[in-house]
């Protein structure tokens, strides 16, 4: 089976102790969280509060950097810098890359690991 | 069983690390703000504190000042594992006494795991040898000795000599101590001689960081032991010397 995109599989397999039982279990809860994480995030945005956005993208970006989704984690610090200012003008944009991005791996992984990872 | 506790205020990361942790033997627990940290500290003091800095909340540098503060937890090595570098936040963390600083960007799990198992064969070769060296000290010592012993050890103020009496305490309160950790860890007698090895240990390795609030804690701590201990043979005495007085009046 192909490493699916997004991730650093070996990253995840180390974490997970190299079980696959157990790593589907910590992705199923990464994306579990993430999507509550999201929601607080979007809620953020459109109340205007961006040191709330600010924090909660600092947070997720820790969660992806912990399992190996790199390109992820790079995109929430730098939304986190971003907020630190203001809320920046492509908000949604960049919303919507991160939750298209977000699903693609997750689609990536449910086949790596032959189970459904939605929350 | 070596033992950390993982503060983070990500569920994720705690549980992914929980995982891993515990796969390479390590008793692990794990706390999501501050306030819970502070709880299973006084719980149990753990080996190792692996601490997030930027949490919702008490930070992690407040948390740190707060552990700092307290004499039993003052030296548990401290890694910060964060996944931002709030400058802030990281220069009063240093000021504190931070082991490492790891950004979580940066860190595979591996990374910290290996960190740890060193910072455990470092902590193992430079360990108390303070059982060892109150068995080679050749002085006979007893619970009896204990209030003239901590009486110079308020006294003390140099490290040597705070070094040297704290060997004759450790030595004078075995008895109590012994019993103490062979009772249930549930229990208060338990928890507290524990928490009294631990302190010696942390003193005896550091008799230069020793402050009044230090000695008063074990001071308390080995007063409150002995009264705990002299408690719970009381019974054993009175039923003793009930046995006796009934011995006696057969005999009679």
């Amino acid at each position: 089976m192909n490493a699916p995109d997004g991730i650093d599989i070996n990253i995840l397999m180390d974490a997970a102790c190299h079980n696959q039982d157990l790593a589907a279990g910590l992705m199923k809860l990464f994306f579990e969280l993430t999507a509550q994480e999201q929601t607080r995030l979007v809620s953020a945005v459109e109340q205007g509060n961006a040191a709330s956005a600010s924090a909660i993208s600092h947070k997720v970006a820790g969660s992806c950097a912990s399992c190996g989704i790199s390109g992820l984690a790079a995109r929430f610090r730098e939304l986190e810098h971003l907020c630190k200012q203001a809320i920046p003008d492509d908000i949604n944009e960049r919303l919507q890359t991160i939750s298209h991005e977000l699903q693609k791996i997750r689609l990536g992984l449910e086949m790596y690991f032959n189970c459904s990872l939605a929350p | 069983m070596k033992s950390i506790l993982l503060i983070d205020d990500d569920q994720f990361v705690t549980t992914l690390y929980k995982a891993k942790l515990q796969s390479e033997g390590f008793e692990v627990n794990a706390a999501h703000s501050g306030n819970e940290a502070l709880e299973k500290l006084e719980q149990s003091r753990p080996d190792v504190i692996v601490l997030d800095l930027n949490m919702p909340g008490i930070t992690g540098a407040e948390l740190l000042r707060a552990i700092r503060a307290v004499p039993l937890w003052q030296h548990i090595p401290v890694i910060v594992f964060s996944s931002g570098y709030i400058r802030s936040l990281v220069e009063e963390a240093t000021q504190l006494g931070v082991h490492k600083f790891f950004a979580k960007a940066q860190c595979p799990p591996k990374m910290l795991i290996s960190e740890i198992k060193e910072l455990f064969s470092k902590m193992a070769s430079t360990e108390s040898h303070l059982p060892a060296d109150a068995a080679a000290l050749p002085v006979a010592l007893t619970t009896d000795d204990l209030p003239a012993l901590l009486e110079l050890f308020t006294a003390s103020e140099e490290p040597a000599m705070l070094h040297a009496v704290l060997l004759k305490i450790y030595k004078a309160s075995r008895d109590h101590i012994s019993r103490a950790l062979e009772a249930n860890d549930g229990t208060v007698q338990g928890q507290l001689g524990h928490a009294l090895e631990k302190l010696f240990e942390d003193l005896y390795a550091h008799p230069e960081h020793i402050t009044e609030s230090t000695k008063h804690t074990l001071a308390a701590g080995l007063q409150k032991l002995g009264r705990i201990d002299a408690e719970k043979s009381k019974p054993a005495l009175e039923s003793e010397m009930a046995l006796k007085g009934l011995l006696r009046s057969l005999e009679d």
